[in-house]
């Protein structure tokens, strides 16, 4: 069965950055390569990498199924996917003879407007739940009016995307990266807290969201304050 | 026979010439850009209102006298009536309707997902999984080693995935406490939303 909603989204999250990107100057990008090509790499590699932890966590059996591989929409590990992602996109960085950090910190606030895309898409895919209140959205199958959490996170990212390009050229590029991950880790971890879940406890969702928080946090206090962008050629 | 190109002159319609001029200009680059609008809107506006196309939900009720469900571990074929009844001796809380097939890998992935919500919400609202279109033995297999402990019956005839017009696999169906159907889910589920609509049902 073809999920409509999520290739949508699918198709969303990777568009609306191509197309912000017009824009949005990518000093590590030649302009004869562009956006998407330097960005459709890292996120079907990203996808893979985390549809193949979420596989590995939840079902070993299936690991030698391709089949079952395949069917993203059965879960995604999100922070895996996110470090393969980042690992292609520094293989790319190398073939272009371009620094690493560089080009991750170009490509923070547009894989953030990426990500928030994908949030807002839980207008077409799954409902948009959240905690009950008088104002907010009703969710297929439901009669509760819930605080659209999907939407809210979707603004917050975006909103870090804009302040992280307009940072872009005040601070060092590894402090974008910092930010972009403590950015998308934290508003993770706030919308777990009001997410419906089953069971007692943090979903792993929001745990391993806990922790890159933590983690970006010290990664940029480490990196401190302002510094001029570095060269970014080799 | 090979098929030569006759080079046209560069003045001539259709010539390279002619292309060229086409493909530089201006106003063949809006035309394009305005061209690659259209067909992303449309097809955006298409994909956009299938995806919210809701589908209708089957005027399913269940009839008939209770009948007590299946022990863990065991799945027992049952009839249409059979299902039926188990619903019926449910009513006051929801219950939830999985209908799996062992050959279906989402149907696998979702269901520690379904035996943690039997475990959360026991007592509560029940989940009850249905096998169909499957072969009795290999869903019985099945069932042992992911080693679910909530109520299996299995549907040999077909009549329970016609009566609630089956469409994909898996389905989940969310039964309210009067029996009549409240939502249904095609395809895998994610955790928020099985959470958020057994919440709602208990509301």
């Amino acid at each position: 069965m073809i999920d409509v909603g999520l290739l949508l989204t699918m198709a969303v999250a990777i568009g609306l950055p191509a197309l912000v990107a017009r824009w949005w100057h990518l000093a590590t990008v030649d302009t004869s390569i562009g956006f998407f090509d330097v960005a459709v790499g890292p996120a079907f590699a990203g996808l893979a990498a985390g549809r193949f932890v979420a596989v590995a966590i939840d079902d070993p059996n299936a690991l030698t199924s391709l089949s079952d591989l395949l069917i993203i929409r059965s879960g995604v590990e999100f922070w895996p996917g996110v470090v393969a992602a980042l690992a292609v996109a520094a293989w790319g960085a190398h073939r272009a003879g371009v620094a690493v950090v560089d080009r991750w910190s170009d490509l923070t606030p547009l894989a953030l407007v990426g990500y928030a895309a994908y949030e807002a898409g839980c207008l077409v895919r799954d409902g948009c739940f959240g905690p009950s209140a008088a104002v907010g959205l009703t969710p297929s199958g439901t009669a509760t009016t819930m605080v659209p959490v999907g939407v809210l996170a979707a603004a917050a990212v975006a909103g870090g995307a804009v302040v992280l390009h307009r940072e872009q050229r005040r601070r060092t590029s590894g402090l974008i990266v910092a930010g972009g991950v403590f950015v998308v880790a934290a508003v993770r971890s706030i919308g777990s807290v009001w997410l419906p879940h089953v069971g007692d406890g943090l979903t792993r969702q929001h745990w391993s969201s806990l922790v890159v928080a933590f983690a970006s946090i010290v990664v940029a206090v480490g990196l401190g304050g302002r510094a001029p962008r570095p060269v970014t050629s080799r | 026979m090979r098929l030569t190109k006759r080079p046209a002159s560069p003045g001539a319609p259709g010539g390279d010439g002619d292309q060229r001029r086409h493909a530089g200009s201006p106003r063949g680059a809006r035309v394009r850009k305005v061209a690659g609008v259209v067909v992303v809107v449309v097809v955006g506006a298409v994909a956009g209102r299938a995806a919210l196309d809701e589908p209708e939900l089957p005027s399913f009720v269940a009839d008939g006298d209770a009948v007590d469900l299946p022990a863990a571990g065991v799945l027992p074929a049952v009839s249409l009536g059979q299902f039926e009844g188990m619903l019926v001796g449910l009513r006051g809380q929801p219950v939830v309707v999985n209908i799996w097939a062992s050959w279906c890998a989402p149907c696998r992935t979702e269901m520690p997902l379904l035996q943690n919500a039997a475990e959360t919400f026991e007592g509560r609202a029940t989940i009850l999984g249905v096998a169909s279109n499957d072969d009795p033995q290999s869903a019985a297999e099945f069932l042992e080693d992911i080693g679910v402990t909530y109520p299996n019956v299995f549907d040999l005839s077909g009549e329970i995935r016609v009566a609630l017009r089956l469409t994909a696999y898996p389905t989940t169906y969310v039964f309210d406490r009067d029996g009549s159907i409240r939502a249904r889910v095609d395809g895998g589920i994610s955790e928020q939303r099985l959470a958020g609509l057994i919440e709602d049902a208990l509301r």
